[in-house]
């Protein structure tokens, strides 16, 4: 039997630098793909300011509650009636099974008596787990 | 002779670290372009919420936190009005306790002493229907900033 022999192969010498781009690259585009698809339903708001928020690091089920300055309502993207949004929320409640956290994203513009209401349903919803979006500074 | 020869060798040498260093420094720069998010960082504000008196009479789930034992204190409730008959102006009244305040300034002074006597004694606050939420998370930050331990924004 002819025993291989390997003295006379080259080695093979594999260029490291392209792989790492492409990696860095795809690693990028996750990345960047990823946030973006988190954000597509929130439509850009003039959020109320306040000094006592916090970041957000809960692992709670959260429906966004959207309130436009023209006082409509937006759940998961979709401009939706009052009563809609508290269907949503306990359907939402009901795929969860239990308590979610709410988080009304409001147009500091918007007039007090929509934000009312929409606590209105949370509370009737027995959701106690509301939160405001807010920033912690005025847009520059 | 031999000089071009080395000459022209570095430059190739230097051309082919060039060229992956260029792709990682643009890689970076992108990465970081994107990664600082053009979006400004919300944060999010914890509110309670405290029913209208006629809701609750009318049996509707109201926030627990009212039958607490701090309900034997009187509440305070802050009213944020618009001037009657001027839509158009920014500016808005407050009422502490049916007593009319007559700027933000006076009205933090005035929650500022009550919440001296007790941290924990519940302020309601109840802006008017016209009023920008805006508006009404502003004096509800303020009030939990002076250490204020129950405050409820109304819900109607």
């Amino acid at each position: 039997m002819r025993i291989p022999n390997y003295r006379g192969t080259q080695s093979v010498n594999i260029n490291m630098t392209p792989m790492i781009d492409v990696t860095f690259l795809l690693i990028i585009f996750f990345l960047v793909s990823s946030h973006l698809a988190k954000q597509e339903t929130f439509v850009p708001l003039d959020l109320p300011i306040a000094s006592a928020g916090a970041p957000d690091f809960s692992e709670k089920a959260t429906a966004t509650v959207q309130v436009l300055a023209s006082g409509e309502y937006q759940l998961n993207g979709q401009t939706i009636p009052l009563d809609q949004v508290r269907r949503g929320l306990l359907s939402r409640m009901n795929a969860e099974g239990g308590a979610i956290r709410v988080r009304i994203r409001t147009d500091r513009r918007t007039d007090y008596s929509h934000v009312a209401s929409l606590l209105k349903i949370c509370v009737i919803a027995g959701i106690t787990d509301v939160v405001f979006a807010v920033y912690d500074e005025p847009a520059s | 002779m031999k000089s071009t020869y080395s000459n022209r060798s570095s430059r190739t040498s230097v051309d082919s670290v060039m060229t992956p260093m260029i792709d990682v420094v643009f890689l970076l720069l992108i990465f970081f372009l994107t990664a600082s998010s053009f979006q400004k960082l919300e944060k999010t504000l914890p509110s309670a919420v405290a029913s209208a008196p006629d809701q609750k009479s009318k049996g509707t789930d109201s926030n627990p936190q009212l039958d607490s034992p701090t309900t034997d204190l009187s509440d305070v409730v802050v009213e944020i009005q618009l001037p009657s008959g001027n839509a158009a102006a920014q500016t808005v009244r407050y009422v502490v306790n049916s007593e009319p305040v007559d700027s933000y300034q006076t009205l933090e002074a005035r929650l500022k002493a009550i919440l001296k006597v007790r941290l924990d004694v519940p302020i309601v606050i109840d802006p008017a229907d016209r009023v920008p939420s805006g508006e009404a998370i502003r004096v509800y930050d303020m009030v939990r900033l002076n250490g204020a331990t129950a405050v409820f924004l109304v819900a109607r």
